[in-house]
């Protein structure tokens, strides 16, 4: 059993034990896949085969339509739940772009692109698995809709990634760069996560030792009315 | 339809040349004396500086630190 | 004679924009390449495919300009965070780490980016760029400049005067009193997001009865009016001095009520949603009114016969219409960027007349982005196995797809430069039967139901179907004009519940394109006006590159896509 299948298992009764958490794991979904989106567009832009611009444009399509599955089933399930308003899943679904193709070039792209997938299935057949059980159908239908799609994903972007690389070897040592390069990039995620939160602690202390400027600025620059000349 | 550029990095002398001038500029802007009474907040702006800095620093060591405790 | 290179970044819309010699080359809005809507960041992308299209090299460049001055802007911001003690504790550490991570060297990094000397990278402030961006490309050799935006570095609302080359400050009023952020507050109460949803509130004012229910009155709480042209929030209501999201405070909602939850579908025939109509149209009505109070201050300062408006305000099609109307002038123009991104172009124009260059001349079209790649776009359908053909006269294959009632994307020419699609990257349908609009609704845009859509006609075609004369601003789009009653034949999808039109004026200086499209469909006995709503889908940047557009046509059900003299035509 792989990290992620156990992972995935042991977190299932935590991740999914409330419509509410359900909503904001489906909303990071969207979001992941909108991201994955943005992606695959610019790499259909990039890349030099139109015969490979063309599965990336199908690719985003589905991701497209993915963000949109998951989106309105976290809203679904935010109104269960009377999410407050302010609340992110209500919100348009905008991620940012990585812009991986040009970061990792098409090759190590295309190795990426095909480990995320692969590690999605993994996931979402525990889920599926998970939503039965639980005779949540809904979810489970939802998830067994987009597997399809993923497995789909996976075998294209494998017989590509095969296809660029200069042999076989080639291939399975970009599968092994991005795998190191991803743990690397998690420690890193992990550790703004941890400095975030240090620096925000610390710089409230700074706004409070800051206070009395509070006062100093009031008095050096009083809010102006009206016309103020050039 | 145009390709993002790749950037030849400058050496980490001549940025770190250029993040002083900069930062020696920002503290000319608020010594000016049509703003020398804001002159204080530099200590502010001292104090984020040095903490984002560090922060920054710890993203590299922080989940190390946190499995440790 | 130099090549400069203008920016704007780092708020909303990021832009860049190059001039060679005195001349705008090419322009080009950052989301349209990193297909992130209003996308903020530093747009390297789009300067890099300026240079490219101008064949310039990054080190070649006589001067890169930022749009707004960085130390200025930081001391607003701590300025505010100090005075506004202690509830700006939930925005300080973020605004901090915003600022000196990353905003206050920006002039750093695009020295590094461009391989440029750090002398050679400079800035001017935020409202000078707009008012620059205006003036410098009106056709005015005298004008009134009236900048009107949320806030630059300490201004949010300024008067210039434009004499040639020369721009003159008159006078501002400062942060946090704004316009650009009471629209922004209101905006966010009605539901919408803030920077995207300003056109809706526009679209949804023409539903709603000002002042209503005394909501004249109430607004007078908001926003007082003063003789003199200026005005004055009632800070008392808003949040924007510790609030970088809402805007607005509780004792807003305690005055119009609680702010409508975000994406829940409308129904206007409703009190509920009537109630947010007619907030969104005396909204409309006091903007209105506080900029004929601006537009007067700035005539009696600068006597000019002329007025330029530029800032994200100057977007608000329904007020210049008003301007025009009322506002004493002889002519208005606004510039179609005359938002965040038009900065770009205002700092380029700005530093290259102090490089000794001339005004440029002035501006005809938008289409000033980059052109498709029709040998790739050709590949690529055919892998996609796309019914793909080549036409001899692609002008004529979209007009009779037109004629025949198809709803087709439009991709011709450079893309458009800010935020209207003016027939370079349009989706066109015939402007006849509202159940075009309501087609285009549900299959592609999913716009709530109040939002119009606006025609483009030939130019000199305009009078008989709109109340009114083509303008400095009917080839952008950035005003509306009444639709002739008795033409409402031709006019069913594109007029609005006002009975106004967001109309454009096609020339073949504007759009050569579409000015091709309409003389053929006028030569097939149609009426040469179409319905002209941007290519793109609900949340996402108007389409810019081929693969984009292929993206498009899988995603959404339009009957035809142009790309140049590619025809592709989904089987019935």
């Amino acid at each position: 059993m792989s990290l992620t299948v156990a992972l995935a298992r042991m977190l299932n009764p935590l991740v999914w034990r409330s419509p509410a958490r359900s909503a904001d794991k489906l909303h990071g979904f969207a979001l992941a896949e909108h991201g994955s989106m943005l992606d695959l567009r610019l790499a259909a832009r990039l890349t030099p085969s139109p015969t490979r611009a063309a599965a990336y444009l199908r690719h985003a399509d589905d991701e497209t339509r993915h963000a949109q599955m998951f989106g309105k089933r976290a809203r679904q399930l935010a109104r269960e739940a009377g999410l407050a308003r302010g609340h992110a899943v209500w919100e348009p679904i905008r991620a940012d772009s990585e812009q991986l193709f040009v970061g990792l070039g098409e090759l190590d792209f295309l190795a990426f692109v095909h480990v995320g997938e692969a590690r999605a299935i993994e996931q979402f057949l525990v889920y599926v698995a998970y939503f039965q059980a639980q005779g949540r159908e809904r979810d489970a239908s939802l998830l067994t809709t987009i597997l399809v799609d993923e497995h789909r994903h996976a075998d294209y972007t494998r017989a590509l990634l095969f296809e660029l690389a200069d042999s076989e070897a080639a291939a399975r040592r970009a599968l092994r760069r991005v795998r190191r390069w991803e743990a690397w990039r998690t420690w890193l995620r992990a550790g703004r996560f941890l400095a975030e939160r240090v620096y925000m602690v610390a710089m409230l202390l700074v706004y409070l030792l800051a206070a009395p400027l509070g006062l100093l600025v009031r008095w050096a620059r009083p809010l102006t009315r009206g016309w103020r000349d050039a | 339809m145009s390709t993002p550029g790749k950037r030849p990095k400058r050496s980490l002398l001549r940025r770190l040349g250029a993040r002083l001038r900069t930062s020696g500029a920002l503290v000319l802007h608020f010594l000016h004396p049509a703003r020398f009474v804001l002159a204080p907040l530099l200590i502010v702006l001292l104090f984020a500086g040095v903490l984002l800095w560090l922060t920054g620093g710890l993203a590299y060591v922080a989940p190390f630190v946190y499995a440790l405790f | 004679m130099a090549k400069v290179l203008g920016i704007s970044a780092h708020y909303h819309d990021a832009a860049a924009a190059l001039l060679v010699d005195g001349e705008l080359v090419v322009a080009i809005q950052q989301e349209r390449l990193s297909r992130i809507k209003n996308d903020p960041g530093l747009p390297l992308d789009a300067a890099d495919a300026c240079l490219a299209y101008a064949g310039v090299r990054g080190e070649a460049l006589d001067a890169v300009v930022f749009y707004e001055r960085p130390f200025d802007k930081l001391e607003r911001v701590m300025v505010n965070l100090m005075r506004n003690l202690p509830r700006t504790w939930r925005q300080f550490p973020r605004a901090m780490a915003s600022q000196l991570g990353d905003k206050i060297w920006v002039l750093d990094q695009l020295a590094e980016a461009f391989g440029q000397p750090r002398a050679n990278v400079r800035c001017f402030a935020h409202h000078q760029c707009h008012a620059a961006s205006a003036h410098f490309v009106s056709r005015f050799e005298d004008s009134a400049v009236l900048v009107v935006d949320g806030v630059g570095e300490h201004s949010s609302t300024t008067l210039w005067h434009g004499q040639g080359a020369q721009l003159r400050a008159l006078c501002s009023i400062e942060f946090p009193h704004s316009l650009g952020l009471l629209y922004a507050a209101l905006t966010a109460w009605l539901g919408f997001a803030v920077n995207e949803g300003e056109y809706k509130v526009m679209g949804l004012a023409a539903w709603g009865r000002p002042g209503h229910a005394g909501l004249r009155e109430r607004f007078e709480r908001l926003i007082r009016l003063h003789d003199d042209g200026s005005y004055e929030l009632g800070l008392d209501y808003f949040a924007h001095m510790s609030d970088a999201e809402l805007g607005f405070g509780p004792k807003l909602e305690a005055l119009l009520g609680p702010r409508r939850p975000p994406g829940l579908a409308w129904a206007l025939e409703g009190e509920r949603d009537q109630h947010y109509a007619d907030v969104a149209a005396t909204l409309q009505q006091v903007i209105e009114d506080a900029l004929l109070g601006l537009a007067r201050k700035a005539k009696a300062l600068t006597g000019s016969p002329n007025l330029c408006l530029a800032g994200g305000v100057a977007l608000n099609s329904l007020a210049n219409a008003r301007l025009a109307r009322e506002g004493g002038f002889e002519a208005v123009f606004v510039q179609p960027a005359a938002g965040d991104a038009g900065g770009a172009l205002g700092a380029a124009i700005l530093a290259a007349l102090e490089l000794g260059d001339p005004r440029p001349t002035p501006m005809l079209s938008a289409a000033l982005g980059l052109p498709v790649d029709i040998e790739r776009a050709w590949a690529v359908a055919r892998e996609l196995e796309l019914p793909v053909r080549r036409v001899d006269d692609p002008a004529s294959a979209a007009a009779e797809l037109i004629a025949a009632d198809k709803i087709v994307a439009h991709v011709r020419g450079r893309f458009e430069w800010g935020p209207r699609a003016l027939g370079q990257r349009s989706i066109l349908a015939s402007a006849a039967a509202r159940e075009t609009r309501e087609r285009i609704n549900r299959l592609i845009k999913q716009r709530e139901p109040f939002r119009p859509f606006a025609p483009a006609v030939l130019e000199p075609r305009i009078g008989e179907y709109f109340d009114g004369q083509a303008n400095d601003m009917t080839p952008f789009m950035t005003t509306v004009l009444p639709a002739r009653a008795d033409r409402s034949d031709a006019l069913g999808a594109v007029t609005h519940e006002d009975g106004s039109s967001r109309v454009q004026t096609v020339s073949p200086a504007g759009a050569p394109e579409l000015h091709e499209l309409l003389v053929a469909l006028e030569r097939g006995g149609h009426a040469p006006l179409v319905l002209n709503t941007s290519l793109n889908g609900p949340g996402e940047p108007i389409v810019a590159s081929s693969e984009d557009a292929l993206g498009f046509f899988l995603r959404h059900a339009v009957d035809a896509m142009m790309i140049e003299d590619l025809v592709i035509e989904r089987p019935a």
